[in-house]
């Protein structure tokens, strides 16, 4: 790695004013994504801003109809949470097979969703649950968090602070993985909202994550695996790598989404 | 002389506990003093010329010393192709010129106080390029196919008789393609070169195979006497064939390190070792192969094509083992090279047999089915005593030994002989049998053996252990052949300063190696026992100085009778014998010793003017596959080996144990993946190039028949490092044929190949 500063402030105020002092300064979480990416030097940032420092990031709380979950929060201690598991515990199975043992307890949530892999798992939850995004400088809606690969809303010098995430009536999520990184070649992500809305999200399939609007009419009809036989996601616009191709990915999506119709029924 | 069993203890490695402890002495581990830190930069296209290399921004990196580029590159003199008699890995020099033959070839060398400093500056060298499509594997437009025999003198295509002929009479044959994939090393230890002069003397650092090569390789790529370089490589991390030939960066480092006037070490990334040193090269087979009514094989065709970079012919051509393994009575072969614009392909463990025994085994079992018998019938029906191709007698072939042996320990009799009849924990169950071979080679060895009158010895010789055991069973042989214990012989390997070994390669080390210091304890037992038997007193005065052998501290005669070393000693004056011996294989001329220490090659072995030497096993094993899934497993491997004395029943099992995990990784996981728009290793990390994980084996079981050769070489050892390896790939194809009707005539098998197959 090359050489660069390093600052460790104590709000999340002082961290932004950091980053926007100094437009090639960058935030950092967890790690898990941006010291690899620093090693293969792909960014060169001249400054590392290290969130660790900032009390109640790292916090889980009911509020309203959803959980409040600071950016901070690493993907061990949502797996962990009492709260989660009571409220929403499809969501805290979702971050207990992100990655190993060490990525879930350095991992955060933000940074999951700030970089926004397309093989992420938070950002199809922030999606497809139409999070709230509260940031240093307002909110953002989930639904229009993610323009592309490795984009979202944030401006360079905007930071989360955490995310609401409304809580749904029902919810399965299955991801299939890629058995050396954990990451996700594709995955699904089926809810009922509580007004009894069907959203089926997708991630690593394609560039960002999206919803997969032939399987929501599809099942909006009839709630049944079999209402799904006929459906078939364009691979057209999907990822291609040496792992799957895009027709492979395509053909798992519905695959996955009749597996998450099925363990909804089954509760 | 005193004797070795024929199967030796299993003692555990003398230097485990240094390797566990992390005393072993790596090459980069030696530290230098005040040591600059090279990085190489590799090119991004395959084909075409370097436009401009600019280096401004690297060199403003603070700590930066130097970057070398085609424009200021120390002249290096080109040392031959390995191929042609040399010790270069290939012929082409990277960084003479602006040519670009290969994608990751050398570009740059940076040179910096910091190793991180060198990683940046190299990060910030700017090339521009003008490129030209390359050409990157077979199929592609572009490649250049030759035939073998007509480019290369060294070249025959084994043959007799009349084969096409035979087939065309045939009652039953089969006639099929079969396809290998490129595969890489991936030794844990990756590669570097560090170099420090003292003076016009060079000491370079490396890990190496091959030393004295290596020392000769440098030499003449530098222009100096070869008396001024040493090499040190005491402990390789894995090798597989990846370090025994002179790949450019060791002559730049060693330039570098001369002009800067400081000790240079260059720490090559694993992606750059993918480009920057050989790997297996894909192969092509075409086979027919005939037998009449009842399974007698009247006549076999084996075509092979392997892939080679446009400068090199690197050919493995292992149709000179596979027209061995059965007496087929009419015979024709032929290799070609294609040439694509790739790195130029190496040695990698049992190279030719791997590819080439996939192809010929896995027709055997097309064949048993086709005629309705057993697989392992069908082999020894058609076993043979005599090499078909020479006539000559094979020294000791125990194939029917081992494939008895190998059924009972496997329990093939409970073989269902029809496709995905066997079933098992909802799984479908399949068995496969292949013969494994490897051609029993020798090379000159030189050692020097001392033995102290306090009972203590050592052995020294440049060979090299490369993870294979050889510190201990060099120890072995030692203790056994002096009559000492084996914590008192101490053995010092992998350095030029010391008498030149064999090239750790075509398994030849140890049989080498335990000839030399069989006979440099015969002359030092001769010593001891002229001089007991012919004094006036002492108690083996007047017997047979022949029946007297140095056997637990003692010198002692065939009746009981005999004294301790110390006394042996006092006889002679002196309180340690040195005897320095030079080891020459059978058919090879003196010339050959002078040739070791100058670093060329002389490999003898497999068929030879008389006689034909080969190491067999016979290796079995279960898959299981998923029905839905399709997922294949291999939960159950038995290999039974033949391969001359064992030295250690340990060290050896450890070989063919690994050995044949690396056949079920060529058979299941091992690719290197190519983009062939850019003719690139996607893969080149240890993360997406797959290997079998602890997960992936379940129960191995190894056994090694009793074998006395006295023909092959002095201590009736044959090499068995690349023996395991072989057959184990077409052994788990014919057993996922067996399991579910598809047959795999590609490696490694893919899920994804086998969905595509009607299944049973
Ligand atoms: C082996 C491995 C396996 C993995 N498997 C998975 C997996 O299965 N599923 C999955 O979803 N992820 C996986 N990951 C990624 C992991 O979850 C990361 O933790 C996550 O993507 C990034 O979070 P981080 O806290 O480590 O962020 P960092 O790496 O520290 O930062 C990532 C980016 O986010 C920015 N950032 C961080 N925090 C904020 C903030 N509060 N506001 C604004 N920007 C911010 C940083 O500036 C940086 O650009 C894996 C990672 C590894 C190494």
């Amino acid at each position: 790695m090359y050489a660069f500063d390093y600052a460790k402030p104590a709000s999340l105020d002082e961290a932004a004013r950091l980053l926007a002092d100094d437009p090639e300064a960058k935030a950092l979480a967890g790690g898990q994504t941006y010291i690899p990416t620093l090693k293969q030097r792909l960014a060169q940032p001249t400054r590392l801003v290290d969130l660790a420092g900032i009390p109640d990031l790292a916090t889980i709380k009911e509020e309203g109809d959803g959980l409040a979950v600071g950016a901070m929060t690493t993907h061990k201690a949502v797996a962990a949470s009492p709260v989660v598991q009571r409220a929403f515990p499809e969501l805290a199975y979702l971050a207990s097979l992100i990655g190993d043992p060490a990525v879930r307890a350095m991992g955060t949530i933000g940074g999951s969703v700030a970089n926004n892999d397309p093989a992420a798992d938070y950002p199809v939850v922030v999606l497809t649950l139409d999070a709230t995004v509260r940031t240093t400088k307002g909110e953002h809606r989930g639904s229009d968090f993610f323009p592309g690969m490795f984009e979202t809303a944030l401006e360079p010098d905007e930071l989360i602070r955490e995310f609401h995430i409304p809580v749904p009536e029902a919810a399965a999520w299955e991801k299939f993985r890629n058995p050396a990184s954990r990451y996700a070649l594709v995955s699904v992500l089926l809810v009922r909202t509580k007004d009894g809305e069907i959203r089926c999200g997708v991630g690593g399939a394609g560039p960002t994550c999206f919803r997969a609007t032939a399987i929501e009419d599809a099942l909006r009809s009839s709630f049944a695996p079999e209402a799904l036989d006929g459906v078939t996601i364009d691979a057209g616009d999907l990822n291609e790598d040496i792992h799957a191709t895009a027709a492979y990915r395509a053909h798992l999506i519905p695959v996955l989404a009749k597996r998450c119709v099925r363990r909804m029924l089954r509760r | 002389m005193a004797e070795l069993p024929l199967i030796g203890e299993g003692a555990p490695r003398i230097d485990g506990r240094l390797k566990v402890t992390g005393d072993a002495r790596y090459a980069a581990d030696f530290s230098v003093p005040n040591p600059a830190y090279a990085q190489l930069v590799t090119s991004t296209i395959a084909r075409g010329r370097i436009v401009s290399l600019d280096a401004s921004e690297a060199g403003k990196v603070p700590g930066v010393l130097k970057v070398y580029t085609h424009e200021n590159a120390p002249k290096i003199e080109g040392v031959p192709f390995f191929g042609k008699g040399g010790q270069a890995y290939q012929g082409f020099r990277p960084l003479q010129g602006v040519e670009i033959k290969h994608e990751g070839q050398i570009i740059a060398l940076v040179v910096a106080e910091t190793l991180e400093a060198a990683r940046e500056a190299a990060f910030r060298v700017k090339a521009t390029y003008e490129p030209q499509t390359p050409a990157a594997t077979f199929g592609d437009g572009g490649t250049e196919t030759e035939v073998a025999a007509e480019i290369s003198k060294q070249h025959t295509d084994p043959k007799t008789g009349d084969a096409d002929a035979a087939l065309k009479d045939a009652a039953h044959v089969v006639e099929a393609e079969y396809e290998t994939a490129t595969n890489h090393h991936n030794a844990m230890e990756l590669y570097s070169t560090t170099a420090h002069w003292t003076g016009d003397h060079l000491t370079i650092y490396e890990p190496s195979q091959w030393v004295y090569g290596l020392r000769a390789g440098v030499a003449g790529e530098l222009g100096i006497p070869q008396d001024k370089v040493r090499v040190l490589s005491p402990f390789t991390g894995g090798a597989f064939g990846s370090k025994g030939t002179v790949t450019a960066r060791s002559a730049l480092t060693a330039a570098a390190a001369r002009a800067l006037n400081r000790p240079v070490k260059l720490l090559v990334t694993r992606a750059q070792g993918y480009t920057t040193a050989s790997y297996r090269a894909e192969t092509k087979h075409r086979i027919r192969l005939g037998a009449d009514g009842d399974g007698t094989f009247v006549g076999f065709v084996h075509e092979g094509f392997e892939l080679t970079s446009r400068p090199d012919t690197f050919l493995v051509s292992g149709t000179e083992s596979t027209v061995r393994m059965y007496g087929f009575k009419n015979v024709r072969t032929k290799v070609s090279a294609v040439r694509a614009d790739r790195n130029t392909p190496g040695f990698m463990r049992s190279p030719a047999e791997v590819p080439y025994m996939f192809a010929l085994e896995s027709a055997v079992d097309e064949l048993a089915w086709k005629i309705g018998m057993d697989p392992i019938e069908l082999r020894l029906k058609n076993d043979t005593k005599t090499d078909p191709i020479t006539g000559k007698p094979f020294t000791t072939r125990q194939v029917r030994a081992c494939f008895e042996r190998a059924k009972e320990l496997f329990g093939w009799d409970r073989r269902v002989a029809k496709v995905g009849a066997m079933r098992a924990d909802g799984e479908l169950v399949g068995y496969g049998a292949a013969l494994a071979c490897y051609p029993t080679q020798l090379a000159p060895a030189a050692v020097r053996l001392t033995l102290e009158g306090k009972g203590r010895a050592r052995v020294q010789i440049a060979a090299h252990d490369i993870g294979t055991g050889t510190y201990t069973v060099l120890a072995q042989a030692a203790a056994g052949l002096l009559g000492v214990a084996l914590d008192r012989v101490e053995v010092e390997l992998g350095d030029t300063n010391l008498p030149a070994g064999p090239i750790s390669g075509g398994s030849v080390a140890t049989a080498s190696s335990v000839s030399a210091i069989m006979k440099a304890a015969e002359a030092i037992r001769l010593r001891l026992a002229t001089a007991a038997t012919t004094s006036n007193d002492g108690p083996l005065a007047g017997k047979d100085k022949e029946s007297v052998v140095l056997k637990d501290g003692r010198l002692v005669a065939e009746d009981g009778t005999g004294e301790d070393l110390t006394d042996a000693f006092k006889r002679l004056g002196v309180g340690t014998v040195e005897e320095y011996a030079e080891w020459l294989p059978d058919g090879v001329d003196e010339k050959a010793m002078r040739g070791l220490y100058n670093g060329s090659v002389k490999i003898v072995g497999g068929p030879m003017q008389d006689r034909t030497q080969f190491s067999f096993g016979a290796e079995l094993v279960e898959v299981r596959v998923n029905p839905r899934t399709l997922s294949i497993r291999v939960p159950r491997m038995v290999g039974v080996f033949a391969s001359g004395r064992i030295m250690n029943r340990m060290t050896a099992g450890s070989q063919v144990l690994g050995g044949m995990v690396w056949g079920v990784g060529s058979a299941l996981h091992e690719q290197t993946e190519i983009d062939r728009r850019y003719a690139r290793y996607v893969n080149d990390n240890i993360a997406e190039y797959l290997v079998p994980v602890n997960a992936d084996i379940v129960h191995q079981e190894i056994e090694f028949l009793e074998e006395d050769d006295g023909e092959v070489n002095l201590a009736g050892v044959k090499g068995l490092g690349e023996l395991g390896n072989v057959g184990t790939n077409a052994a788990v194809a014919n057993a996922v044929y067996h399991a579910t009707g598809f047959r795999a005539r590609k490696i490694p098998i893919r899920i994804e190949d086998v969905l595509k197959s009607h299944l049973v």
